[in-house]
Order: structure tokens, then sequence, then C-alpha cells
């Protein structure tokens, strides 16, 4: 299984990402309706790009009301029914690093789904902040002391 | 071994499958009074206004039971818990022996006492009964009045005016969501349920419901009368306790319930809306009668039955929602007394009201209407107890991204 393995050192903030998945998922280059987002500070120079981290114990999924959020066996990804969804928002309650986003057109909510094993995001990125690599790997790699911070707040992942 | 469970609802169905992750092979048994599979009440209203079928809200597939192995008793009431014999009693006379019991028997609409309060028309709306009954009424009338002012009846005002009928409100508190949103959080919604053409009467009451058996009217406490078909209760919640009271189980309002979802009688359990147990930011056993508290207990108190050992953090107070089409979102303590708490409130240009309570340094609640995007980290950092003394100037510039915590927290 592979995953969006991210190197915050390398981000430098472009949002090229943002608006490759928006316009994949809502044929937009609208970085509201990106899966993935990007928090710049400017003044420290951190650019921290911030997308679902398909958990090994996804809590959106088990509070979900109505069944609308299981998994992809084949790449792993959550996926969102939005044909299911019924906008209770339970689910963006539930995680804790915000990820699922708002549709406010249609009253639902969607996420990163990893574009079927070929995430846009990661295609789009050109300083290799962004990266598609076994699960194993990213698990070695991942250092740092956001990626630690992010862990250590977010224990369930 | 034989595993029962009474309700069939967001703690039982997670309860069983969380016995199935310790426990392939044990008996399951479910019994519920509700003749239907499991489904979701939080969207019985979105039934009521066609925008859902029964099919649309349901919790899970049609063959669950039968996938998970577990055999369900739907429309059989259980009487009586005799734990002596670790039996429970049906209304059909039969019993039913087990090794463990979990009650998740939910909780039912409170009924004040208004004189006509037993009229014809006058309803809770908790189950799918009562949605199917106020949608017939609804061909009859052609106005409402719902008592109340939380959650429930908002959804059923918003619900109802949908359909074209006159919908009035009447809330004895200053606000709708008193119990949760402050003034300037509510009067955001009142502006938009008003616009909607829905009547809203606060600081009063129903003096009266009139009618001869069927429901013509209410009366108000300052005298004024609103002709109505259907009047719909929902001042709250009462756990169903009943068959348990002759028990010697411990009840506070609902059951106790420690942090395993165990009773005081060894091998019976409670979660979801029966139970009563600790609450984090309370620092107490709570109430706290809400969807996801329902998932995370049932879900422990299976574990548990099935032989695991899994303890639960506490509940927390929490809601999340769109109401007349704008998000309301809140976790933990909302409201505050004393100079002990401080509150960091901030209104973007473009309306959007974040509330977050801090105290001792620590943040214990958060209050978001309109974009609700940061909810999931802030129940986390509430859940965590994290001091905010780190992140508190993005808080107060109404910064709310993970990416922000993250930063402060490594000291950038």
């Amino acid at each position: 299984m592979q995953k969006i393995f991210i190197e915050y050192e390398k981000c430098l903030g472009c949002g090229l990402c943002e608006l490759a998945c928006s316009f994949e998922k809502e044929g937009l280059f609208n970085p509201t309706l990106s899966r993935i987002s990007v928090t710049r500070l400017y003044l420290s120079g951190l650019y921290i790009p911030l997308v679902c981290q398909q958990c090994t114990k996804p809590l959106c999924a088990e509070v979900c009301p109505v069944n609308a959020i299981s998994r992809n066996g084949q790449t792993g990804a959550m996926i969102f029914n939005v044909d299911r969804c019924l906008g209770c928002q339970m689910c963006r309650m539930a995680c804790p690093i915000s990820a699922p986003i708002w549709d406010e057109v249609r009253g639902v909510v969607s996420n990163c789904d990893l574009c079927d094993g070929e995430p846009k995001c990661v295609q789009a990125c050109a300083v290799g902040a962004l990266q598609y690599i076994d699960e194993a790997e990213a698990n070695i790699l991942r250092e740092g002391p956001i990626a630690e911070k992010l862990a250590e707040l977010t224990k369930i992942l | 071994m034989r595993h029962v469970i009474v309700g069939n609802s967001a703690a039982g169905i997670s309860a069983i499958e969380a016995i199935r992750e310790y426990d392939k092979n044990s008996e399951v048994v479910i019994i519920s009074d509700e003749a239907y599979q499991a489904y979701s009440r939080v969207f019985l209203p979105k039934y009521i206004a066609g925008e859902a079928r029964f099919n649309d809200i349901l919790m899970r597939g049609y063959t669950f039971y039968n996938d998970i192995g577990a055999k369900a008793l739907l429309g059989q009431t259980v009487t009586e818990v005799i734990p002596k014999n670790n039996q429970v009693c049906l209304l059909s006379g039969e019993k039913i022996s087990y090794d463990n019991l979990l009650i998740a028997t939910g909780a039912s609409p409170f009924l004040p006492k208004i004189p006509g309060i037993d009229k014809q028309g006058v309803k809770g709306f908790r189950t799918f009964e009562d949605a199917c009954q106020i949608a017939n009424f609804m061909k009859e009338t052609d106005s409402i009045v719902i008592i109340g002012g939380g959650l429930v009846s908002l959804k059923a005002a918003e619900a109802l005016s949908k359909g074209g009928v006159d919908v009035t409100v009447v809330v004895s508190s200053g606000n709708i969501l008193s119990q949760r949103l402050d003034s300037v959080g509510a009067s955001i919604i009142q502006k938009s349920m008003e616009s909607k053409g829905i009547k809203l009467f606060l600081n009063c009451d129903v003096k009266v419901i009139k009618g001869y058996r069927s429901v013509q009217g209410v009366e108000l406490t300052f005298g004024k009368s609103i002709e109505c078909g259907i009047v719909i209760v929902a001042k709250g919640l009462r756990p169903n306790i009943g068959l348990v009271a002759n028990t010697g189980m411990e009840i506070i309002t609902g059951i106790k319930a420690d942090c395993y979802q165990r009773t005081n009688i060894p091998n019976i359990f409670a979660a979801g809306d029966v139970a009563e147990c600790y609450d984090l930011i309370e620092e107490k056993e709570s109430l706290n009668q809400m969807w996801p508290n329902a998932v995370v207990q049932g879900r422990v108190a299976g574990a548990n039955m099935a032989g695991g050992h899994v303890k639960s953090d506490g509940g927390i107070a929490l809601n999340s929602g769109s109401f007349f089409g704008i998000n309301i979102a809140s976790v933990g303590k909302t409201k505050t007394k004393g100079n002990s708490y401080r509150e960091v409130t901030t209104v973007s240009e473009d309306g959007n009201y974040r509330k977050i309570v801090i105290h001792e340094g620590r943040i214990v609640g958060t209050l978001l209407v309109g974009d609700i995007s940061g909810i999931g980290m802030l129940h986390s950092l509430i859940c965590q107890k994290k001091e905010v003394a780190d992140f508190l100037t993005f808080l107060e510039m109404g910064q709310i991204s993970f990416g922000h915590v993250l930063a402060s927290l490594i000291g950038r």
C-alpha cells in the first residue's frame, strides 16, 4: 500500500498541489475546494501541506451514521460516498487534522481518495515535497519536528 | 457464551462490531422494540422533508445482522432484566439467558406537564414511527408548533418548513440552542430561521394545548394563541431505564457506567443515551446524549464484553450539523461562568463566528458558526487537554488550521 508522504522542509508553499487537486476533483482551479491544503507561515518561512492520512483506525468512518465512508482495498484510501452522505459532518468533527472538506453547494463532505492511486497533487509538486511511496518506506523516512509533532498529536494515525 | 444487546442504534450496532473484532464465535443477540433495522435518528428530519428515503438513513446494509453473525429480534420489547438469573424477559413471555448484557436502550423525549399534552397530534420526535406519524399529520394541517429550542427542535423546524407548512418554535430561553450557543452565535441562526418564514417565540412557554381530542392550537404564557394541527415536543431526552428499575443497578439520571462501560452489576454493561459516563471536561459523570459518544461507548462496551480490556478516555459534549444553511459545531464547554475562564472570540469579515474557551491554560471548549473547518483539530486538542500557550496568538487571530498549531508547537 502506498501513501502520500510529505517532506515538510521541502515545501515552498507554491500551492500547485491545491490547484491540481481542485481541478482534478471539481474541474476548477480553486484552492478552497482542494483536498490538500497548505498552511503558510510567511514570517517563519514555513509551509505545511496537510492531507488525509488514510488512518489505520479511521475515526471518520467509525462515526459516520450512514456508513458512507469505507476503505478502498486496492489503494487503502478512505472513500467518501457522496451519494450516501447526508451532510451531518460528524466525520469532520472526528478528524484530528480536519482533513475532510465541506462542499457547501452540494451539502456533502468530500475527502482525498488518492486519485485511485495516481495522486495529482504529488504529480504537480515540483520540489518533491510530496511523494507517493510505499507505506513502510514512508514510516522509515518520517522524521523532523513537524512529522514528529503530527504523530504525537494524532496518536490514532 | 452469549452476548445480549438491548437496543439497536448507534451503541448497539457499534458494540456488535467491536465484539466481532475480538470474538468471532460467541452468540450475539440484539433486541429492539423498534421493528426496523438500525437507522440513524439524526436524519429523520431529512426523511420528513422528503430529502432522504428510509434506505438512505440505514446505519448498515440490509444483510448486516446475517453477515456479522448476530441474531436480531426486532419489534420485541424487553420488559425486565433479572440479574440473578442472568436473563431478560420479553413481552411475549420468552426469557433469554445471557453471559454478558449490554443495555443500550437509548432515551425518550421528555414530555412536560402541560395541560393537553396527551391530545392526539402531540408528538415527541425520536423514532421512525414518530417521523411517519408526523408526516401523516402534516397532510391534514398547515400549521405546526414546536416546543423547545434544541437541536431536535431546529432540525424539525427546518424540515417541516420545507414542506410548506407554517412553523412556530416556542423556546423557554432567551435564545435558541441555549445549552450550547451564546446569544451572538444563536442570533446568526435565528436571523436565518426568521428569513425562511419560521416564527420564533423566545422567553416563553406553551401554557396549554387546546383542542377536544386532537390538537387545535396552543396558548402561550403571555396570552397569544396559535392554531395548529401538530405539536412537536422537543424538550430534551430522558434515559430509558424502566427495564432495569428494580435490579439494584446504580442510576444517576441515566445508568452509571465506568470507563469500561460496566455498570455496578458485573456482567451488565451500559452505553449510549441511556448511560451516564465520565465527562473529561466536566470531570464527573454526565449525560452526553450525542451520536459520537454512543458510538465510542458501544465500541468500548463490545470490546470488554468480548474479553478485551479497552478503556474510554471519557465522553464530551459535542454537536455538529447544518441549520438553515449555516454550519454549527461545538465541543466541550461553550458557556462559562466565573473569571477562571477566558473566551477568545473572533468574527470574520464574512460572518464566521468562532469562540474558544480556555481554562487554566488549556482549551476546554469551542463553538464555531459558519465555517467550521477547524473543528476536528480543536476537538482533538480539547480531548488531549493541550496547553494553548504556544498557539494562543493564532487562536486570537482566528487562525485555527492544524498547520498553525504544528508550527507553534515546534517553536516556529
